[in-house]
C-alpha cells in the first residue's frame, strides 16, 4: 500500500515537473467552458492565484471577454473540437496582465469519457514574434512590389512606368492598378508604357498590358507603349498576339516625340 | 425614384450622375437625353460619372448606345470621369464602350467636344 502510494506521489511530482516547467499555457476545460485546472505559466502570464483560475471562463482569463470567442475575430477552437471530435489549432489574439497583444497559436484537444467529449485540453503558445516576422515580411513583399511599379511624371500631361524584370499575373495587375490610380492623381492625358526591362513578354504578359492600356483609355488617357526590342517584336508576333489599337515605338525618344507632339509641344534645338 | 437632372450649357447637355443607376432609371435618361438633345439642339453631351463605383455590363453597354445614338443625331458624347476600378472591371468583362469619348475630367471632355465641332467635315 505504502509502495503504491509513493509511486502514485512519484508520478503525480513527475507530471508537476512537466506541466509547470513547459513553456506553454495549458489549461483543462469543462465543457461549460470554465476552467478546471491552469499550469504555472498560465497562471503567471495572467497574474492570477490557482483558486481564482479555478472555475472562472477561459475567455474572461484569456481574452478578457465576457462571451465565448466568436467569429469573424478569434474563432473558439473548442466548438470546432466539439463539431469534428478531432483536435484543432487556431491562431489567436490574448492579452496578458499588462493588456499587451500577444500573438498565440491555440490547440484544443477532446478529452473523451465513455465515447463522449466530456472536457477539453486547451494549449496555447506564444507565437508573437513569428506572426511579427510574417508581418514584417509581408510589408517587405508590399515595398517591392511598388518599388516594381514606379510611375513619373515627365511632363505636365505625361507620366512614364518604365517595367523592369519579369511580369507575372500578380504584377501586371499591380502594374494596372497603380498607372490607373495614377493617371487619375496626376490627370495625365499620356502615359508611356517602357517595357525596355523586360526580359520576356509571353500571351498572358501581353494580354495584360493590352487590358491596362484599355482601361488607361476608358479613363480618357492615351497609352504608349514603347522600349519593344526586336525579340520581343518576333516573339509577340510569333504568339500571335494582337498590339492592334495599342501605339508602339522601339525606342522610347520616338514615343516622348510623339506624346509632347500630342500636347502641343516641339523639341528643338536650343 | 428620382430623375437625373440634364442640364444645357452653351451648346451643350451637362448629364452628372451622383446615384447608382438602376437598369430601369439608366434606360430612362437614355431616352431623356436623346428627347434633350431633340429640344435643345445641343451639339454635344457631358456625361460625368465621377461617383459611380459600379459600372455593370449593361449600363456600359447603355451608355455605348447613347454615345451612338446622339451622333446619328449630329452630337458627340464624351464619358468623364471613370473611376481606375471601374474601368478595369468593364475591361474584365470586355466592355470597351466602343465608339464612346472619355475624358479625365470635365475640362478635357469640354475641350474634346468643342475640338471635335470644329473638326466637323463632310
Amino acid at each position: 500500500m505504502d509502495e503504491e502510494q509513493k509511486d502514485v506521489r512519484h508520478q503525480l511530482e513527475i507530471y508537476a515537473k512537466i506541466f509547470d516547467n513547459v513553456d506553454e499555457e495549458i489549461m483543462l476545460l469543462g465543457k461549460d467552458l470554465k476552467i478546471l485546472w491552469a499550469n504555472k505559466k498560465v497562471l503567471t502570464m495572467y497574474d492570477l492565484g490557482r483558486s481564482e483560475a479555478i472555475s472562472e471562463f477561459c475567455y474572461k482569463v484569456t481574452h478578457r471577454l465576457e462571451h465565448p470567442c466568436k467569429p469573424p475575430h478569434d474563432i473558439c477552437p473548442l466548438e470546432e473540437v466539439l463539431r469534428s471530435g478531432k483536435p484543432t489549432t487556431v491562431l489567436h489574439t490574448h492579452f496578458d496582465k499588462q493588456g499587451n497583444k500577444v500573438y498565440v497559436e491555440v490547440s484544443g484537444y477532446p478529452v473523451y469519457e465513455d465515447g463522449e467529449i466530456s472536457e477539453f485540453i486547451h494549449i496555447s503558445r506564444n507565437v508573437t514574434e513569428r506572426v511579427m516576422a510574417e508581418e514584417r515580411l509581408r510589408e517587405h513583399q508590399r515595398a517591392i512590389v511598388e518599388l516594381s511599379t514606379p510611375v513619373i511624371k515627365l511632363w505636365e500631361g505625361i507620366i512614364i512606368l518604365p517595367l523592369i524584370g519579369v511580369i507575372d499575373s500578380n504584377r501586371a495587375k499591380q502594374i494596372m492598378e497603380n498607372l490607373l490610380q495614377a493617371i487619375v492623381d496626376t490627370q495625365a492625358s499620356i502615359a508611356i508604357i517602357d517595357i525596355t526591362g523586360v526580359p520576356m513578354v509571353d500571351t498572358e504578359v501581353a494580354d495584360r498590358l493590352i487590358r491596362t492600356v484599355k482601361a488607361a483609355g476608358l479613363l480618357g488617357t492615351r497609352c504608349i507603349m514603347v522600349g519593344i526590342k526586336p525579340d520581343i517584336a518576333q516573339s509577340i508576333v510569333n504568339i500571335g498576339v494582337d498590339l492592334a489599337g495599342v501605339v508602339t515605338f522601339s525606342s522610347l525618344q520616338a514615343g516622348l516625340e510623339v506624346a509632347l507632339k500630342q500636347i502641343g509641344l516641339r523639341v528643338v534645338k536650343a | 425614384m428620382s430623375k437625373i437632372p440634364i442640364l444645357k450649357i452653351e451648346d451643350f447637355l451637362l448629364v452628372s450622375v451622383q446615384t447608382e443607376l438602376h437598369d430601369k432609371m439608366a434606360e430612362e435618361l437614355q431616352k431623356d437625353i436623346v428627347e434633350k438633345l431633340a429640344q435643345t439642339n445641343a451639339r454635344g453631351v457631358l456625361i460625368d460619372v465621377t461617383s459611380l463605383d459600379v459600372v455593370d455590363s449593361f449600363l456600359g453597354r447603355l451608355i455605348g448606345d447613347t454615345a451612338n445614338m446622339t451622333r446619328i443625331m449630329g452630337a458627340r458624347t464624351v464619358l468623364v470621369g471613370l473611376q481606375p476600378a471601374v474601368a478595369i472591371t468593364l475591361v474584365e468583362f470586355g466592355v470597351e464602350l466602343k465608339g464612346v469619348h472619355t475624358a479625365l475630367n470635365m475640362d478635357k471632355g469640354l475641350q474634346w467636344l468643342r475640338q471635335s465641332l470644329q473638326d466637323v467635315s463632310f
